[in-house]
């Protein structure tokens, strides 16, 4: 079973980007300074919360990387459905995830790049996650 | 250990949303979570708001 972890452990991992940064950029950097080089980074959805518009990255790390981090295990849950035009009126943190993973789930299909770095295990993983990438969460 | 004003120092902490706390003297608390703040999170935090979130221990 996969594993939510990083510097924050099992807890959601915030990062501020200022307005003239480049979220991707500051995701991969502090990513690789903390965890060591990281597989994939890419992003899954936006909300708003916290005052913010919130991005949500898939930061794919190897498994010697998460050795000495706490992490959770991660299960399914259901998506937080949105109306026609609206979002979702809340989201919970492990919707976010579930999204995110169904999205990489569609990508280990459709995109050369990210087949390319996944691991056998983590595609087997994938696999039994609904790819919907054009979900808006 | 006495602060700046000459009142004695006492041990705060301080959380971190994600779960990370330091504990120590104001300048303590202050450096710590100010690292933790750059380093982890991107983010610059004054030592008043640090310390806005600071209680004794």
């Amino acid at each position: 079973m996969p594993e939510l972890a990083g510097p924050c452990g099992p807890e959601p991992w915030y990062i501020e980007v200022g307005a003239d940064d480049d979220p991707v950029e500051v995701v991969s950097r502090l990513s690789r300074n903390l965890l060591g080089q990281p597989l994939m980074v890419h992003s899954t959805s936006w909300r708003r919360a916290r005052g913010s518009v919130i991005l949500s990255f898939v930061v794919v790390i190897g498994d010697e990387q998460a050795a000495e981090l706490a992490g959770v295990p991660i299960g399914r849950t259901q998506l937080a459905r949105s109306a026609a035009t609206e979002a979702p009126k809340s989201i919970a943190a492990v919707q976010v995830i579930e999204h995110g993973l169904r999205h990489l789930s569609w990508l280990a299909h459709d995109d050369a790049v990210v087949q390319s770095v996944l691991s056998p295990e983590w595609k087997a993983v994938l696999a039994g996650y609904v790819p919907e990438p054009f979900q808006h969460l | 250990m006495e602060s700046d004003k000459g009142l004695p120092d006492t041990t705060l902490v301080v959380r971190c949303d994600c779960g990370f706390e330091v504990r120590g003297t104001s300048d303590e608390v202050v450096a710590g979570m100010r690292e933790h703040a750059k380093t982890v999170h991107n983010m610059s935090a004054t030592p008043e708001q640090i310390l806005e979130r600071a209680k004794a221990v």
